[in-house]
């Protein structure tokens, strides 16, 4: 495969916040309402049954006032001056100060522009999960959350979440061997650790319909008995 | 890197990038995490870029003064766990302290060098051991003879008075000792008059041992790194569309849609796809290309669709094949008999799907190429780079990472010759990622295959000839594996022609129908379609004949003890006869595969919806020997899991050409809420050969599980996947 032609444009290294014409996505996910919706990007699916629960964003984050605050901000920025997509976040402690497009997922923003790459792309659209972080508190798809609406937010990633990998999700999944390929297991186990702080002692249906992130390799097995583990290790 | 290949000028993106790639570039250094004190260590960036270590004693194995022991790896782990087995079979030979070793991955680019010194470096074909075996074996042994040798010219006595054992070589009758670091430099100086015999599995000391794979802590704290993961200080962003229709061409397509988007390097077309580079982030690459419309040109493939394909398929059922097997005299043994039986099976495309999209990460410049990537094969990758680059192939470094799933997907190469063709319009190092949606629309699918059966059976209700006709496309032709045209490819009839029953007349013939799909080896190739087909089958013939299932397999198999242990195991441990209730169901599915053999009991219920739970999964497993069935095991709950996803929801749709699916919404994965519990018997049988491990224990999930359906419902699945049928009580 040989390259036809090409054109070019100069790189701009000085990035210039668009203003509304690029913010499409970002409206469409945020605008009227408080929660996003990964529904307007599916695609067509009718003779497929879906997964009955394959939205990650909890009831907690909806009524977030954080992200109320934020979807605000982002209805001012799409008026307001490029000066206001600056968006500083709290980021596993540290605090980053983000200029880029507002519609950028923090999934990107993450792995490309801060360079935290243990949270993984999968899908794109809140299926999979495999890019599941903590954002205030609360475990979402990060690649269907625009950066726009995160002013202010603390965000903790798989990097983040023990100092030396010793966080109990981290030592059930190293005691009960969970990883095989390893690709999905950051979202798997920052799923789990919000999960547990809303069932400390959970039983499989509570598993069952809470976590719902894709493994192809098909750890759920000991996955499962590693959700066990971690829970019992958190009570004592 | 030794320091060439990337610009060091730092620019306002590094300045964002966290310290960790500020630090050192691309060197991020090695596994500093916390290690038990009888686990070895692997480095969390897998990918190699230092060719040699300072105290080698061969390409293989380095010890440093300290006794740590660094152990090259030649394969791929994407999972399977062959990058903690082969270094662990290393260690049995070597007599080495297990707690000092450590593991990286070897270099294609040095192999080529050095011919070829760490031989087939792919992971396909659940070889990775098996293939392995002797060879990693023999590296063991040598070093270990080496170093005994070192330790014996010190001390000036002979060789045979001393013992290696923990990284320690002993004088026996003096009791004097010496270290492995204190000998590496001496022994890699040695030349061994002759190679040592390796061991036989009965003398193994180390193994089989069940370990904890080397690869988990990395895979828990983030720090593992992926081919999607590699940072190349300048790097910029690709997103890239090809044209839907497989061999379609790039007709036309409008750039100045893009003349107001800020951070934009460049339009790259292709000949048959074209992509957005961009700075900062694989965003901005994606949202801009989603903004482009191109027009294809894409003849007449353009209006292709599966009823069609399915229709061209059943039709050729009737046309000459090539004979793949032929025992005794079908047509004599058919000829007037009373009882015959047909049903035609048919299995879709489906794409591969590891979590981990296709991407590459290239830094091409005048003399070096570097490529970091997941791939099966970093041989063959390196190859197809020197290629597309136009490089010569010891110019072209191939940094090999953890792979987040293969599954036969990631040896294709398409990915990193895609981003070579970019890098060479951009001149920067590029990272090319697909989207979902083109990793599964432009996967090399697995065949969509078509069987007819005929059978007859005797008074005893038992076959005594059966015939398999087979109507898929050719995966060879889509490698580019040269074969001979009167002969049927094993891939094509793996699973059927490889049966074990003792049916004295059984005919097996293949048609080849190739389509404009290019089609792939995808776990268990052949065998993952086919035995759903085969043992579908002759539960058909057992429910005609009244027999048991399980009875009719243990009496068409009572001549192979092997076949029968674990056809017994997975029978027993799976409560076959057992009472269940109403709407459940037991099946029972047996193959063989990469020498090894592997039998399952799938335990189902069928809601009077039609909703169909797996509840249970029994597997009994003979990869004949083992290294560490931790991984052994973990590689059988894997494939059902992944054979269960295939059975009841795989299916890739061809519309016009092109395929329908495209994200995980519509090509549906088993979820944890779907996932049986499932329990798995490993049963070596030892003898001669090495059986894999990584792909037997696919095929049998499917038919054990419509088997189950048929006892849970009377309702015979012959066309995958499950979920096309509805097996609802009102239909």
């Amino acid at each position: 495969m040989g390259a036809a032609g090409a054109t070019y444009r100069q790189p701009n290294s000085l990035l210039k916040a668009p203003r509304a014409s690029v913010f499409a996505v970002g409206r469409l996910q945020i605008a009227g309402s408080t929660h996003y919706s990964h529904k307007s990007r599916q695609e067509n699916a009718s003779n497929i049954t879906g997964p009955k629960t394959s939205i990650s964003c909890e009831p907690a984050l909806r009524a977030s006032p954080v992200w109320l605050q934020s979807a605000g901000r982002i209805r001012a920025v799409l008026q307001g001056g490029e000066n206001a997509t600056v968006i500083t976040l709290d980021v596993n402690g540290a605090s980053r100060q983000i200029n880029i497009e507002p519609d950028t997922p923090l999934l990107w923003v993450l792995r490309d522009v801060i360079g935290l790459t243990g949270t993984k792309f999968g899908c794109g659209i809140a299926q999979c999960g495999a890019c599941t972080v903590h954002v205030n508190g609360t475990a979402m798809r990060s690649c269907s959350v625009p950066i726009g609406s995160l002013d202010g937010a603390k965000i903790v990633t798989i990097e983040g979440l023990s100092p030396d990998n010793n966080h109990p999700v981290q030592r059930a999944w190293i005691e009960e061997g969970v990883p095989q390929c390893g690709y999905c297991q950051s979202g798997q186990i920052m799923a789990v650790v919000t999960f547990l702080r809303k069932y400390s002692n959970p039983t499989d249906a509570d598993i069952d319909a809470n976590i719902t992130n894709i493994c192809r390799c098909g750890t759920y097995e000991p996955l499962r008995r590693a959700i066990h583990r971690a829970a019992d290790m958190m009570k004592t | 890197m030794r320091g060439t290949g990337v610009a060091s000028t730092v620019n306002r993106r590094d300045f964002i990038l966290t310290a960790v790639s500020l630090a050192g570039g691309l060197m991020i250094g090695i596994g500093a995490a916390p290690r038990s004190a009888d686990a070895a260590a692997i480095s969390m960036q897998p990918w190699n870029d230092n060719d040699y270590a300072p105290h080698e004693i061969d390409a293989w194995i380095a010890i440093d003064p300290d006794d740590s022991i660094l152990i090259r790896y030649q394969r791929s782990e994407m999972g399977q766990g062959s990058m903690t087995a082969l270094p662990m079979m290393i260690a049995e030979e070597l007599q080495c302290d297990w707690s000092k070793v450590r593991v990286e991955y070897a270099s294609s680019n040095r192999s080529v060098r050095e011919h070829r010194v760490y031989g087939n470096m792919y992971s396909h074909g659940s070889m990775s051991v098996r293939e392995s075996q002797k060879m990693v074996q023999q590296v063991g042994a040598s070093a270990r003879e080496r170093i005994i040798a070192a330790a014996a010219a010190r001390w000036h006595v002979p060789a045979s008075e001393c013992a290696a054992a923990q990284s320690v070589v002993t004088h026996r009758p003096s009791g004097r000792t010496l270290r492995y670091g204190e000998l590496a430099a001496e022994a890699a100086k040695v030349k061994l008059a002759k190679e040592p015999a390796i061991k036989t599995p009965a003398q193994f000391t180390f193994l089989p041992r069940r370990m904890p794979r080397l690869d988990l802590v990395h895979k828990t704290d983030g720090s593992a790194k992926f081919g999607i993961d590699a940072q190349v200080p300048g790097m910029v962003f690709a997103s890239i569309n090809a044209c839907p229709v497989r061999g379609g061409k790039l007709k036309s397509v409008d750039e100045s849609v893009l003349s107001d988007v800020p951070g934009i390097v460049g339009m790259v077309k292709l000949e048959d796809a074209v992509a957005v580079v961009a700075t900062d982030s694989f965003w901005r690459a994606k949202r801009a290309l989603s903004r482009l419309q191109p027009e294809w040109d894409v003849g007449a493939a353009g209006s292709v669709n599966s009823e069609q394909l399915s229709k061209e398929f059943r039709a050729a059922l009737m046309d000459r094949m090539v004979v793949a097997r032929n025992d005794g005299d079908v047509d004599k043994a058919m000829s007037g008999a009373a009882n015959t039986f047909e049903a035609i099976y048919e299995t879709p495309y489906l794409s591969h799907s590891p979590m981990e999209p296709m991407n590459a990460t290239v830094n091409l410049q005048p003399d070096r190429l570097d490529v970091w990537v997941g791939t099966q094969d970093a041989e063959w990758a390196l190859g197809a780079a020197a290629r597309a680059s136009g490089l010569r192939p010891e110019q072209v470094h191939i940094h090999n990472a953890f792979l987040g799933g293969g599954f036969g997907r990631r040896d294709a190469n398409d990915e990193i010759v895609q981003a070579i063709a970019i890098a060479k319009v951009v001149k920067r190092p590029v990272k090319l990622i697909w989207t979902r949606e083109e990793d599964t629309r432009h996967d090399r699918f697995r065949p969509h295959a078509v069987v007819a059966f005929k059978a007859v059976t005797g008074s005893d209700g038992m076959p005594t000839a059966w015939s398999m006709r087979i109507v898929t496309s050719s995966i060879f032709k889509s490698v580019g594996i040269p074969f001979p045209p009167d002969k049927a490819e094993p891939p094509a009839i793996d699973g059927l022609e490889s049966n074990g029953y003792n049916v004295p007349n059984t005919r097996v013939e293949l048609l080849t129908r190739n389509t404009h799909l290019p089609v792939w080896f995808y776990r268990a190739p052949g065998a993952n379609q086919h035995t759903f087909a085969i043992e579908s089958f002759l539960d058909e013939l057992a429910s005609a004949s009244g027999i048991d299932p399980y009875q009719m397999r243990r009496k068409l198999l009572e001549d192979k003890p092997d076949w029968l242990k674990v056809l017994d195991t997975a029978a027993e441990k799976g409560d076959w006869g057992k009472p269940l209730p109403k709407g459940s169901g037991r099946g029972i599915a047996i193959c063989t595969f990469t020498d090894s053999l592997c039998a399952q009991v799938a335990e189902v219920t069928v809601k009077p919806n039609g909703e169909v739970k797996v509840n249970r999964v029994t597997v009994a497993l003979d990869t004949r020997h083992m290294v560490n069935p931790q991984t052994i095991i973990e590689q059988a709950e894997g494939s059902v899991i992944f054979g269960l996803s295939a059975a009841l929801y795989g299916k890739i749709t061809i519309k016009d050409g092109a395929a329908v699916q495209g994200n995980f919404d519509t090509y549906r994965m088993v979820r944890l809420a779907e996932a049986p519990r499932v329990d798995v018997h490993l049963v070596p049988s030892g003898g001669d050969v090495w059986g894999g491990a990584g792909e037997p224990a696919v095929p049998p999930v499917a038919p054990a599980v419509t088997n189950a359906i048929f006892a849970a419902t009377g309702k015979r699945i012959r066309t995958l996947p499950i979920v096309d049928t509805d097996l609802s009580v009102s239909a």
